[in-house]
């Protein structure tokens, strides 16, 4: 593996669930998380903890999609990028975490198998170069882990 | 594309993301404390601007963690304007597209050092980014949470997905900042 693929990966592993230096990653951000404090929301028209969730899974899968080019596939549930959620069981929490990791794993072995010549080309269903969609992708992670600490401290109780 | 121009795509993204919801607020909801004594908006931004000041001066030549840089100031009330708040904001990303402007993907295995500690400069720049998605996403949640139903949407809008995926304008970092600007220009 060339080091640029490295580094790539380097950045996509550490906004998932590689320890890093910034603070909670994705997985970090979640462990521990109950049903009640992952379908608490700020208000009415807010996301919740649950929702990142599916968001990010979606996502991922998404970008998934973008660089493989797979035609036949399904993201495994109805909707697309923001999927409601108002709570339920561990075992439902569950599912979707399973789901995100799911994703993940997806992802980053379609990511570890990039052809590092074609980083800076469109894959095969993207606008954007490979190189970008990679960035892309972790750098979302990030974002959204941010949010959910917040929303730990805003007042999801356990 | 270089990844030196992929990485500064995504902190432009980041950036515009930032000030599209900070033009969203008041001057007192800047710093407004976050719920629970948490952060308010504008220590997020002067933690940012005070990170970036701090690990791009001289990016190359001297430690990211300057002795001037007085890390925990940046979580303690501060009795800036918004014009000075956001003079900070904006000099502090001047410093960091300065340096990231003189970078070439040649000196991306060069060594730089954060608190001693020696990274690889490709290493350093995407620590960086994370950290900074990381916490702009907390800008953008909590400016939200103000807004409420004022509040004017940076992605994409429930029930828009569809649309979006027929033209992804915004898969692009650099696409998606500039569409982001233009909003704040309406």
């Amino acid at each position: 593996m060339t080091n640029e693929l490295k580094t790539l990966l380097f950045l996509v592993d550490t906004a998932y669930d590689r320890a890093s230096w910034h603070g909670p990653n994705l997985r970090g951000a979640l462990r521990g998380v109950t049903p009640h404090q992952a379908a608490w929301r700020p208000a009415a028209t807010r996301h919740n903890i649950w929702e990142l969730i599916v968001h990010a899974a979606y996502w991922k899968y998404v970008a998934w999609r973008r660089l493989t080019g797979a035609e036949r596939a399904s993201f495994g549930l109805e909707g697309s990028n923001w999927i409601r959620r108002d709570g339920g069981t561990q075992s439902d929490l569950r599912r979707d975490l399973v789901l995100l990791e799911t994703t993940h794993r997806t992802l980053r072995a379609a990511v570890a198998a990039v052809d590092p010549r074609l980083l800076d080309k469109r894959p095969p269903k993207g606008s954007a170069t490979t190189r970008a969609l990679i960035t892309g992708i972790a750098a979302h992670d990030l974002y959204h882990a941010g949010q959910i600490q917040l929303l730990k401290r805003l007042g999801g109780k356990p | 594309m270089s990844v030196v121009s992929a990485i500064e795509a995504e902190y432009r993204r980041y950036k515009a993301l930032a000030d599209s919801a900070i033009e969203q607020l008041g001057d007192a909801e800047l710093t407004r404390p976050g719920p629970g004594g948490g952060n308010s908006i504008d220590i997020l931004i002067r933690h940012l601007a005070g990170n970036f000041a701090s690990r791009f001066t001289d990016f190359r030549t001297s430690d990211g963690e300057k002795p001037w840089r007085h890390r925990d100031e940046e979580f303690e009330p501060a009795l800036l304007t918004r014009r000075e708040l956001l003079e900070k904001w904006e000099a502090a990303w001047r410093i960091l597209f300065t340096e990231i402007g003189d970078l070439s993907d040649n000196a991306l295995g060069d060594t730089v050092t954060v608190r001693g500690q020696p990274l690889k400069i490709d290493e350093a720049l995407l620590r960086s980014l994370a950290h900074t998605a990381y916490h702009v996403g907390q800008i953008v949640y909590l400016a939200k949470a103000v807004r409420g139903d004022e509040w004017k949407c940076l992605s994409i809008p429930r029930g828009k997905s569809e649309e979006y995926n027929r033209s992804a304008p915004r898969e692009h970092a650099a696409s998606h900042a500039a569409w982001l600007a233009s909003r704040t220009r309406e």
